[in-house]
């Protein structure tokens, strides 16, 4: 037998000894022959199984006794002053994993009782075994379990933003979580594919886990994330880890240093880095793809609100500051995400409603009679047809549809009152009362002050206004950076 | 983290603050940190976001997950391990 089986075999018989299998051995043998505080544990070749333990004279001379003759089963051997004492081979097959001599209290056992032993340790060494195999499977799968569980997590955390900044700073925190470092940085090669941009850098040593942008870029090839950037190969050293994002070409590269502890980054640390980057490509190429998608969307409605400006300027659209102006006092509301996005689509494209009302009603001033009232709110629908194809804007028409409702119930189209009347439309009625009395047009030559409009918007609070839009509003005008809107075109 | 042993006293706190000290790179939710530690769903999100209140675990919160991991100050984590050692 080699030094390495014989290692293994110690091995094996430390851990039976301080088995729950063994302990049941040792209680059938307590009631059957003779006391477990007595056992000696030997190795294959007879050497006592903890190091340290001295043989008594006895035991010295039945472990001569065995090495002379091991033997294969259960035997009786006679120690000095004739004590009887029960060898036991722990024994599987061929293999002898060592011995037990344990001292029978009484007389010899009879050869049944022997037999029975033998069978209790067959089934202990078996039993033993499956709590072996259940405790491997236990070190090596729970891990992975635990590991790929994690990453669904991490899939499900990533997925459910497509907004590019949140994403890589998500991605960069949970690196490190997953990681246990404490540097994480995302770097995304640039258009000219001969740099690496930083996108998010976290250090919690040195910007106590705030992610920031300041870093510079790094060209390919050159340092560890440039070189991983250029060949696409992880690099794992003791101290960092660095993994390509890689598609068909290669995007990126995530790179984790200073583990905790001072630990050094191991295999399973770039087998879970690998997969969390695969799921950060796919996260990646999802954000750049609604990105592309928002500009194509907001390209198309800058056309066609250009279209309509060709046709008739400052008829159908408004200034950008108007789109502003919204936007601000929909912050002010708290309005966020999607709801906030379509708003701003909805303001750049505010009175495409009035496209087939004809011009002499448009540009009347005064007051407008029955029929043309009813002329405006009848076109005002027919004309948004236009904008119907227009899947994108779809969020976005109740917006432009109803900013001319009045928060009273006596707007149109539809006459709806308070807050069944969507809140884009309700921000944006008072965006453009505001900005049609402060802004000279083409078909108006009068307007008033700034501080006069706001006076007026004040004053129909509650009844043309929803008073909560009014009082965003107000705040939005109290702010040093409202009068920047205005620096040209309004009084 | 003001007393690792209040928290300690309560078995399903005990039970998850082992958990992630064994499991440093663990982020799961709720339902996940369950089965790995075998108690109710509900007691080990009550214990998650106590934890969390404490500091000794991040909560990742988006709009449709939400999920936990072991805190990344290593000064919380070494007291904790002391602690720990102690049990």
């Amino acid at each position: 037998m080699n030094e390495s089986s014989k290692r293994e075999n110690k091995e094996f018989l430390l851990k039976f000894y301080g088995s729950n299998s063994m302990q049941l051995f040792e209680n059938a043998f307590s009631a059957n022959i003779g006391k477990r505080e007595h056992f000696l544990f030997l190795d294959s070749g007879c050497r006592p199984v903890r190091g340290k333990k001295k043989l008594n004279q006895c035991a010295k001379n039945l472990a001569k006794k065995i090495r002379q003759g091991p033997p294969r089963e259960i035997q009786v051997f006679y120690g000095a002053s004739n004590n009887i004492c029960v060898v036991i081979p722990v024994r599987q097959g061929d293999n002898i994993y060592g011995y037990i001599l344990a001292p029978a209290s009484g007389n010899k056992p009879a050869k049944e009782t022997l037999l029975l032993m033998k069978s209790f340790m067959d089934i202990a060494l078996k039993e033993f075994q499956k709590e072996q195999e259940l405790t491997r499977l236990y070190d090596t799968i729970r891990p992975r379990a635990i590991a790929l569980s994690t990453i669904h997590t991490i899939h499900r955390l990533l997925s459910s933003t497509l907004d590019m900044d949140e994403l890589i700073e998500r991605m960069a925190r949970l690196t490190l979580q997953v990681m246990r470092a404490g540097h994480c940085s995302i770097m995304l090669m640039d258009d000219s594919r001969n740099y690496l941009v930083p996108k998010a850098v976290i250090d919690l040593k040195n910007n106590l886990g705030k992610a920031h942008k300041k870093h510079r870029r790094i060209k390919l090839g050159v340092g560890t994330e440039g070189k991983v950037a250029r060949t696409g190969k992880t690099v794992l050293s003791r101290n960092s880890i660095c993994v390509p994002l890689v598609e068909e070409d290669i995007i990126g590269v995530i790179c984790a240093k200073d583990k905790a502890n001072n630990a050094t980054f191991t295999k399973f640390d770039q087998e879970i880095l690998l997969t969390l980057a695969e799921q950060a490509v796919i996260a990646i190429k999802n954000a750049q793809l609604y990105e592309e998608q928002k500009k194509m969307a907001y390209g198309s409605i800058r056309s066609l609100a250009t279209l309509l400006d060709i046709k008739s300027p400052s008829m159908y659209t408004h200034s950008d500051k108007f789109v502003k102006i919204v936007i601000a006092i929909a912050e002010e509301m708290r309005v966020r995400g999607e709801d906030l996005r379509n708003l701003r689509y909805a303001a750049l494209l505010p009175d495409t409603g009035r496209f087939t009302i004809p011009d002499e009603i448009l540009k009347k001033e005064g007051g407008l009679s029955k029929k043309e009232y009813a002329i405006i709110k009848k076109q005002h629908l027919e004309s948004l047809k236009i904008l119907e194809p227009l899947e994108f804007l779809k969020p976005a028409m109740p917006i432009i549809t109803h900013h001319h409702e009045r928060y009273d119930g006596t707007g149109y189209p539809s006459g709806l009152k308070g807050k069944n009347i969507p809140v884009g439309a309700r921000i944006m009625a008072v965006a453009d009362a505001f900005e049609a009395m402060v802004t000279l047009r083409p078909y108006k030559d009068r307007g008033i002050t700034i501080p006069q409009a706001i006076k007026e918007i004040e004053g129909n609070r509650g009844t043309q206004f929803d008073p909560g839009v009014v009082d965003a509003f107000m705040a939005v005008t109290n702010k040093p950076e409202f009068k920047n809107y205005f620096t040209a075109g309004l009084r | 983290m003001k007393n690792i042993k209040t928290i300690l006293k309560n078995e399903t706190q005990k039970k998850v603050l082992l958990f992630f000290n064994e499991n440093p790179h663990c982020i799961d939710t709720a339902k996940g940190i369950s089965v790995w530690v075998g108690c109710d769903t509900s007691a080990v999100k009550k214990a998650l976001n106590k934890l969390v209140k404490e500091g000794a675990l991040i909560n990742h919160r988006t709009a449709s997950t939400d999920a936990y991991s072991y805190t990344n100050q290593r000064a919380i984590v070494k007291k904790i391990e002391r602690c720990i050692k102690n049990l």
